[in-house]
């Protein structure tokens, strides 16, 4: 399930340009915005970590909720 | 009696006659974890895949960052009145650790470069892109407390100042140790502006801390980063701002 999960990431991240051109991301079902957020502010207040960097590595919640719940 | 104190007193004048005398030198850092809880596994009940795929996400950059944490070496070249601190280069393990996983949670990405008579404090980085992020050095107010400890060899003293991490902690607490010994007001970082020079920094859950001092009598030239846009710290509030409000259009912008 990790590999999948790491193997859908780099795919996005590896079309990066075209995603943004081509794919309209919807928000979060609130369930996954919930996790996003908290991952978000878990970076930033529990390890000091700087907005861009915790952005990049929260963001994935949004593509395995476009998977997992918005396409259901 | 009199022979200890005068033994004492000899010691101490050669101590510092020789950091007198010191042009320029070169620091290598560590960085250990503050927090041995960390690394516990989360037993939280799971309530969807969406979750579970979450967290699975999340110990992964975890093991990723735990992995590259030893491998961290930083350096700082310094003069009497410049200093440059980054993260030393690898050729060894280029193919292992994801160091820059490493360096996001440490917060020690780009070139950090002081310069004392212009009291300029310059931070040169990718955020959304290239920037040289300025300030004063005299912006950092110090609190200097009467507790000390040793680090590489040198009793250090402690000191704490405010800074800004994130829009989450704008004006977060840090500690650092310093050495009176090493009459240099530098530090890594952007830790600058002590009577002695900063052999430790506490950044929330990491140390990081001087692992070898070279001291050289000859100067060394040091050079600014030329590259990027001059920037405040606002220009990085204002980002930190924009990327709260809509996260998905700053994923993967450059790092």
């Amino acid at each position: 399930m990790l590999s999948l999960v790491m193997l859908i990431g780099v795919s996005f991240a590896g079309n990066a340009e075209q995603q943004k051109n081509t794919i309209a991301f919807s928000d979060p079902c609130d369930q996954c915005n919930y996790m996003l957020q908290h991952i978000l502010e878990g970076l930033k207040e529990e390890h000091d970590m700087k907005g861009v960097e915790a952005n990049n590595i929260a963001m994935p919640i949004y593509y395995t909720c476009r998977r997992e719940c918005y396409s259901q | 009696m009199k022979k200890i104190i005068l033994i004492l007193i000899t010691a101490l004048f050669s101590i510092v006659l020789s950091q007198a005398q010191v042009q320029s030198g070169e620091i290598t850092y560590k960085v250990k974890s503050l927090d041995e809880s960390q690394n516990k596994k989360d037993t939280t009940r799971v309530k969807s895949s969406a979750e579970k795929e979450a967290k699975q996400h999340l110990s992964d950059i975890y093991s990723k960052r735990d992995r590259a944490i030893p491998h961290l070496r930083f350096d700082l070249v310094f003069n009497p009145t410049e200093a440059l601190f980054q993260h030393k280069e690898s050729i060894e393990i280029d193919k292992g650790p994801d160091l820059d996983m490493g360096l996001a949670f440490v917060g020690g990405k780009g070139v950090f470069y002081t310069n004392l008579p212009e009291d300029l404090n310059i931070h040169q980085r990718e955020y959304l892109k290239l920037v040289r992020i300025q300030s004063k050095v005299s912006d950092l107010k110090w609190q200097i407390k009467n507790e000390f400890k040793t680090i590489a060899g040198y009793q250090c003293q402690k000191a704490k100042t405010n800074i800004y991490v994130n829009d989450i902690q704008p004006e977060k607490e840090v500690t650092v140790w310093f050495a009176n010994e090493l009459p240099f007001s530098f530090g890594p970082m952007g830790m600058v502006g002590l009577p002695g020079m900063i052999l430790g920094f506490e950044r929330g859950k990491y140390f990081i801390y001087a692992k070898d001092i070279k001291l050289s009598k000859h100067n060394k030239k040091i050079t600014s980063p030329k590259k990027g846009e001059k920037v405040t710290m606002d220009y990085i509030k204002d980002v930190d701002e924009k990327i709260k409000k809509n996260p998905v259009k700053y994923y993967n912008a450059e790092e």
